[in-house]
């Protein structure tokens, strides 16, 4: 009986040493890969729409592609953080009267609403006239993380008993835009 | 059954050196990864700071002179906007703060002095001592004693201000003013090494300076970060501090390897100095280079055939110059 046990362990043991360790080890680098292929993607896109002041829909398709070529599904968020200088009125009674000062204010703008100019519906997507523009002093930034588990954390997940729920890719990159090439 | 047994007692004894080693390198691929993020970002950030540095410096060529101090508090602003949103900390102020004590301190490169922008304490009127980012006072680009009575003030461009000891006097103008006086001031080459040293030495000083101070105020308050001074390469010196800038030092975001992040980013608008060019007038014909050029610097010079200067190659292309075959600019 007890040699049949030591048989079993041997065997579990077997299988995780042969098998899903070394399973684990490629597709961690295959991870790897896929995050600097997500971080190099991010950064092209990002910057190019910062240096030509917008963004037409056969950028955000081809860089779209492009990162999902490597196989994983994501999650993408764009954020544009519209940036306005106003004047500073203070109120007393019901006049207004001018401080002399100015103030930045920034707005955030839902990505939706990006994606509503870029891909309208009902309206072939034609890169010129579905153009989101942004303006110079503007901040841009895109946040990828993916979807679900990637292989290598369910496999994990599998061997150590637990659940993952962070993502294991995750790139946010972005600043100022720079330019109005429109 | 030998064998297996054999093989369960190997994986055990192997095993947890395998975990540990594995654990080890993954922190050190994970800390790589963070320092080149962080790296980005506050390179990022520097970059927005001296954009928008070069913007309005030149949206107030147009006349409205004399708003250096605007321009300061608008590109440390941008610089912290920048690096809050990359953090995607905007609007959380403990989160905010946390980042804010990550770059301890900036410096402002301005025409003719430059600014800290550092954290310090101070007590406000109700007797509490707040520790935030303050403005320092202007210090000034002053270079060594020439001639045992000449202490001189430098600017970025070609403005000087020259003290002599002897008698008192204070007198401005261009460097070429003083060529009698000061004979280093005869030739543009002296002149630049003269500058770009007193510039550098002045803005050493200054952050050594306040690293003691901040070091003291940390100890006093019972922080274990203790500011470093930064190795800045010679190159990024040079670089940074020939033109309005900002200067970035960033310490203590956290990494998992308990080694410390360090990291300077410099930004440099160019403003004042922009990459000269040339023109001359070489065996009847019209060529333009850059002032580093060595046929420049060895034959035109000494001969000074013509020469002219233009902002840009466009500008040199348009009246006819062409591109000098030594240098291709």
């Amino acid at each position: 009986m007890e040699n049949s046990w030591w048989k079993v362990f041997a065997l579990l043991l077997c299988a995780l040493l042969l098998f899903l360790a070394p399973l684990l080890n490629i597709l961690e680098r295959q991870d790897d890969i896929a995050y600097n292929v997500v971080l190099a993607e991010c950064n092209r896109f990002v910057d190019a729409c910062r240096d030509t002041g917008y963004i037409t829909p056969n950028m955000y398709r081809e860089f779209v592609d492009r990162i999902n070529s490597t196989g994983n599904t994501y999650e993408i968020r764009l954020i544009h953080i519209d940036r306005a200088v106003v004047p500073v009125y203070i109120q007393t009674g019901g006049e207004l009267t001018f401080t002399g000062e100015y103030e930045v204010t920034h707005i955030t703008i839902d990505e939706n609403v990006i994606l509503d100019t870029l891909f309208p519906e009902g309206n072939a997507s034609d890169d010129e006239t579905n153009r989101y523009e942004l303006k110079m002093g503007d901040f841009l930034f895109v946040e990828v993380k993916n979807r679900g588990k990637t292989m290598t954390t369910a496999i994990r997940d599998m061997i150590l008993f637990s659940d993952t729920r962070t993502p294991s890719i995750f790139v946010r990159a972005g600043g100022m835009v720079r330019n109005e090439a429109y | 059954m030998k064998l297996t047994s054999l093989a369960v007692l190997f994986t055990v004894i192997v095993f947890p050196f395998l975990t540990l080693t594995r654990n080890q390198m993954k922190m050190i691929k994970e800390d790589a990864r963070l320092g080149a993020y962080y790296d980005s970002v506050i390179d990022n950030a520097v970059q927005d700071a001296a954009f928008v540095i070069s913007r309005s410096v030149k949206d107030f060529s147009y006349g409205r002179k004399g708003d250096a101090l605007a321009v300061k508090d608008l590109a440390v602003q941008t610089f912290f906007d920048s690096l809050y949103y990359a953090f995607n900390v905007y609007g959380n102020p403990a989160s905010m703060a946390r980042v804010r004590a990550c770059v301890p301190v900036l410096i402002f490169i301005g025409e003719d002095g430059f600014y800290l922008y550092a954290i310090n304490s101070y007590s406000d009127e109700d007797n509490n001592t707040v520790m935030e980012h303050c403005w320092f006072p202007k210090k000034h680009y002053i270079g060594e004693l020439l001639q045992d009575r000449y202490s001189v003030r430098y600017t970025l461009g070609d403005q000087v201000y020259v003290y002599d000891r002897t008698n008192s006097e204070l007198t401005k103008g261009e460097y070429t003013d003083f060529k009698d006086k000061i004979p280093f001031f005869a030739d543009r080459d002296n002149f630049e090494i003269l500058r770009d040293s007193a510039v550098r030495q002045s803005v050493e000083k200054e952050f050594a300076l306040y690293i003691e101070k901040y070091n003291s105020l940390c100890h006093k308050s019972s922080f274990a970060l203790e500011l470093q001074f930064p190795a800045v390469d010679e190159e990024d010196w040079k670089r940074t501090l020939s033109d309005v800038g900002l200067l970035a030092f960033a310490q203590g975001f956290p990494v998992l390897h308990g080694q410390k992040y360090e990291h300077y980013a410099l930004g440099c608008a160019r403003v004042i100095r922009k990459a000269p060019i040339v023109g001359y007038k070489y065996a009847g014909q019209l060529y333009y280079c850059r002032t580093g050029c060595e046929f420049y610097r060895d034959t035109v010079r000494e001969n000074t055939w013509d020469i002219i200067y233009f902002n840009a190659p466009e500008e040199a292309a348009q009246k006819g110059y062409f591109p000098c075959t030594y240098c291709r600019p």
